[in-house]
């Protein structure tokens, strides 16, 4: 009997382990998506194409150049931080003043082009980024896990916090904080605006393209794994409250962890529907976000 | 003046019916007919769009739900073309009132995306409901409509060329309907709330009750170009409610121009015409599509027709 | 005098005969239609099949054409394994290229949409790649399938699994479509017709689905003995991957896609000792069979890695018979009834068809040992 128990113990804690790996993912695209909303209002349609971006720069890096996969996390951040960077001047700094339908028609446009652009650059056939550990699964209380899940969920960890650090104590992060409640006084207040939209699509699209990279080994890479990406970053967004970094955080993980519980325990097939619902719910009982929203924090 | 419009409308009707006769192969009335079911939707969607000022994402679901609900008819209750062609929109008019009801309370980006959670969990269920819908297999085989009036008539729309003449009177029918919604105090309702909501709404506009007939209208567009495309295709998918219908609609939508009523039709036109001819490029298209999607949004709001109006003014001034 | 008439002779002659040559070599070409996902889903089964139909392009243009002396030349199209898109490829080829003979598709689901069109256009539709069984049930006349079914394939290895190999309990993951389904249904069925294996799991995914660790969790917790994987390449490899990661392991069973040269290759040690229903081993040793491996190891300098080549050479073969046992291309009606007449010894064993257009099909059983595909007896 306790050993049956034990079982569907070690099952219950698998699940919850799978959900968290594939939650912190979201969470970093989230927050990278929850950034851009605080300080611009605007959604960042891009946000997936980013994740597919990093992915394939570091398939590049580590394929072509020979570069180490740890090494190749912060090079395919800088490079897809530049386009991100690239995307804001061309698409966004051009519409600044238009209503925000604009922008997120002009994120789609450019969501559409980048992708299929990919497409037709790669091919549709999925590569393998190869993981610098083994894949030999490590057991802890019966639960299996690879090293790279592992090095995942801490690396991922490791970068959340250091973006709310950043954003709480250093100087460009209180400008970012200060164009995210007002962008008029800010401005009027000697802030340079415009550095602090360069630093926000930059490390938007950065924190996009590192979980690109940290799930890429995991589950092969090909143009169009943005997508699914691109919707469970909205949910988690809209769950934790646009610009509430630490919401974003948490929100992800519970939205991992109920899409595995779901999957597993209610029906497998419609594991998807479950973040829906959710963000439905949400948008209709407490559009603010579960943690509630304003500004950027 | 006024003989110079009508000269030129005059025109254009007789182009219009003329069109498909030039052509002999079969494949280019093919494309004129897809042109003309994507016009159908490109109507619908700009009805909700370019009127009231609402995006959508997720409007292509009514398309896949007036699809579905005549491939539904015909596989449980053998139901033909012209029931269809009423129950379609019916349906889709529900769900756009079912939909709409909880999404229309928000705004801008926040609807956009809430109407594209619905279409995805739409999706979700045509997918897997498999022994409802069969799935992702969809439904195949149904049959080309029929007028049959025993002695008198046996007529199949199963020729390009016949199909061409229906889809023109539909569409015709849409562009009717539009401009009778636009031009009545309906419409004036709904130009109000596209400037601007909240002071509509303090002028004593009931936004909330117009934006949803407004969305149910659009809806009931939508399931009647599904239904048409089921009877022509022959086949239901559940892709109809996904990305590449989203993504295609929505740009010739922007770039034919929303908010107008030639716009979205010359849209469609380019968007399904054009790529045809480049079959070789199949993956180019998408590429092609989205950099003119940007640029539009960029350097020409107002689309196409905005281009056609400013060659139009210059004429004039002459 | 007697110069002069022979060198007109001799000029004369050599005109005749460059004509002659310029005559033989204007023969337009015998043109057959194809319908295959060239890119999106099941891009790789159309790549392999694709050399298969090139190998017996060249085979039968080397021996000298079809109906005295022309070439054979395919005009391919590509359907991205989507439905209405092979309508839109099957309609072309009929109506813009006139062609007679049409051979479609390769996803169950898009050769189902297909067949409508073909019957309602009269032409001839082989069917070389697509297994779910309705679609001989369809009542097009003028359809053939040189491939096997999903009850063909079912039956080959059902019995097997629970009489010899005696599994008691399985589990079915497969891939969401005509093929997935159909082939499910049809193995289920006979277990539970035997009574055994017991049926503990039975999950669908989509073609896009990459994480998989929530289901495959699920199933572990079942236990079950074996798993038939019904799932195409790469999502079979992957699959099989992520079950190594959470430590999932079964017997597992599945058909030809399983024990593939592509998913060995992508999957390594954690397909070895996978069961396979095929129709292709690299053993067989019949006329037919040889004929084709030695050419096909000829031309490509590799054995086949999977079904997919042969049946695209069969299909291309059986097509070309056709045409050339009916002395047109032009009247589907002749070809198919030269195709109903036609016995032939195919890769996989002796081919004729039934009254449904059905051909008869062989299956074998193999097992990866060592990287490698070997035949059970």
């Amino acid at each position: 009997m306790s050993s049956f128990l034990f079982q569907k113990m070690e099952l219950f804690l698998q699940q919850l382990v799978n959900g968290l790996v594939i939650g912190i993912i979201y969470s970093l695209v989230a927050i990278g998506l929850t950034v851009i909303y605080g300080i611009f209002d605007i959604i960042n349609m891009t946000q997936g194409t980013f994740f597919m971006i990093g992915a394939f720069a570091a398939y590049f890096l580590t394929k072509n150049l020979g570069v180490s996969y740890f090494l190749s996390i912060p090079l395919a951040m800088i490079i897809t931080g530049v386009m991100g960077i690239l995307v804001e001047r061309s698409s966004v700094r051009t519409l600044r003043g238009q209503q925000n339908i604009v922008f997120l028609l002009s994120t789609m446009g450019l969501m559409v082009l980048l992708e299929n652009l990919a497409l037709v650059l790669w091919g549709a056939t999925p590569r393998q980024l190869p993981s610098p550990f083994a894949p030999e699964p490590v057991v802890f209380l019966g639960v299996f896990l690879t090293r790279q899940k592992i090095f995942l969920f801490l690396c991922a960890t490791v970068m959340i916090l250091l973006v709310k650090r950043f954003i709480k104590g250093s100087r460009l992060g209180r400008s970012m904080r200060a164009v995210a409640t007002d962008q008029n006084t800010a401005a009027l207040m000697g802030i340079d605006v415009n550095r602090v939209f360069i630093a926000t699509f930059g490390i938007g699209a950065g924190l996009s393209a590192a979980a690109g990279v940290l799930l890429g080994p995991i589950f092969d890479i090909e143009p169009a794994m943005g997508h699914l990406t691109l919707i469970k970053a909205f949910i988690v967004v809209i769950m934790g409250g646009m610009g509430n970094i630490t919401g974003a955080f948490y929100c992800g993980l519970i939205l991992g962890v109920a899409e595995s519980m779901g999957a597993g325990y209610i029906n497998v097939d419609y594991k998807d529907a479950f973040g829906l619902i959710i963000m439905i719910l949400v948008l209709l009982f407490r559009p603010q976000g579960l943690l509630g929203k304003g500004g950027l924090r | 003046m006024n003989r110079g419009r009508w000269l030129f409308r005059a025109i254009v009707v007789i182009v219009v019916l003329v069109l498909p006769l030039l052509f002999e192969s079969t494949y280019a009335r093919h494309i004129l007919v897809s042109s003309g079911i994507f016009i159908l939707l490109s109507l619908g969607l700009n009805f909700i769009m370019g009127y009231m000022g609402q995006t959508p994402f997720g409007y292509p679901v009514f398309f896949g739900l007036g699809a579905y609900t005549t491939a539904l008819g015909f596989t449980y209750l053998g139901t033909d073309f012209w029931t269809g062609l009423i129950a379609a929109p019916i349906v889709a008019g529900i769900f756009g009132f079912l939909i709409g009801y909880p999404s229309l309370r928000l705004r801008g980006p926040y609807f956009a995306i809430v109407t594209l959670a619905f279409a995805e969990i739409v999706a979700l269920i045509l997918n897997n409901w498999v022994s409802f819908t069969r799935g992702s297999m969809g439904i195949s085989g149904i049959p080309h409509p029929k007028i049959i009036i025993p002695g008198l008539i046996d007529f199949t729309f199963n020729h390009e060329l016949k199909w061409y003449y229906l889809v023109v009177i539909i569409c015709a029918f849409y562009l009717l309907v539009n401009h009778r919604l636009i031009h009545s105090y309906a419409g004036e309702a709904w130009l109000a709330i596209r400037e601007n909501e909240d002071l509509a709404e303090a002028v004593g506009i009931h936004t909330f009750k117009w934006k949803m007939i407004s969305f149910v209208i659009g809806a009931m567009m939508g399931g009647m170009a599904g239904c048409i495309y089921a009877h022509y295709y022959t086949i239901a998918s559940p892709d109809l409610v996904g990305f590449y219908y989203i993504t295609t609609i929505f740009a010739m939508v922007i770039i034919g121009g929303r908010g107008t009523l030639l716009g979205p039709v010359l849209g469609a036109i380019l968007f399904t015409a054009v790529p045809e001819y480049l079959r070789a490029a199949k993956t180019m298209r998408l590429v092609i599509f989205g950099l003119i999607m940007l640029l539009s949004i960029i350097f020409m709001p107002q689309g196409l027709n905005g281009l056609v109006n400013d060659i139009r003014e210059r004429f004039r001034r002459r | 005098m007697r110069k002069g008439i022979l060198i007109w002779v001799t000029v004369f002659l050599f005109t005749f005969l460059l004509g002659l040559a310029a005559w033989a070599a204007d023969k337009p070409p015998v043109k057959i239609g194809v319908v295959q996902p060239l890119t999106g889903q099941g891009a790789n089964v159309a790549k392999s099949w694709l050399e298969g139909m090139n190998l017996a392009v060249n085979m039968i243009n080397k021996e000298g054409g079809i109906l005295g002396g022309r070439k054979v030349e395919m005009v391919v199209e590509d359907d991205q394994c989507i439905p209405a898109q092979s309508i839109a490829a099957t309609k072309k080829l009929i109506h813009e290229d006139k062609l007679k003979v049409i051979l479609a598709a390769m996803c169950s689901s898009a050769t189902i949409a297909d067949v409508p069109i073909t019957k309602e256009a009269g032409v001839v539709q082989i069917v070389s790649l697509s297994f779910a069984d309705s679609i001989t049930e369809m009542g097009n006349p003028l359809l053939f399938r040189t491939c096997t079914t999903n009850k063909i394939l079912a039956d080959g290895m059902a019995y097997k699994i629970a009489q010899e190999f005696k599994v008691k309990s399985m589990a079915f993951y497969s891939i969401n479509d005509d093929y997935g389904r159909g082939l499910v249904e049809q193995t289920k069925s006979i277990f539970e017709k035997l009574g055994t294996p017991k049926v503990l799991f039975e999950g669908f995914f989509e073609f896009n689905d990459r994480d998989f660790s929530a289901p495959l969790t699920k199933m572990k917790g079942l236990k079950p003995e074996g798993l038939y994987l019904v799932a195409r390449f790469p999502q079979n490899a992957q699959i099989l991957n992520q079950m190594a990661e959470l430590g999932f392991k079964s017997k597992l069973f599945g058909p030809i896609n399983l024990v593939a040269d592509d998913c060995i290759g992508a999957a390594g040690k954690n397909v070895e000792g996978a069961y396979g229903v095929v129709n292709w081993a690299n053993e067989l040793d019949t006329a037919g069979a040889k004929k084709y491996v030695n050419a096909f190891k000829a031309k490509y300098g590799k054995f086949p890695e999977d079904d997919f080549s042969m049946c695209g050479y069969t299909g291309t073969m059986v097509s070309a018979m056709g045409i050339d046992k009916a002395g047109t291309d032009q009247d589907p009606q002749k070809i198919g009834e030269a195709l109903r007449k036609l016995k032939w010894d195919s890769p996989n064993g002796p081919l004729s068809f039934d009254a449904k257009g059905q051909g008869t099909i062989k299956v074998y059983v193999v097992q990866v040992k060592n990287g490698q595909r070997v035949l059970l007896k």
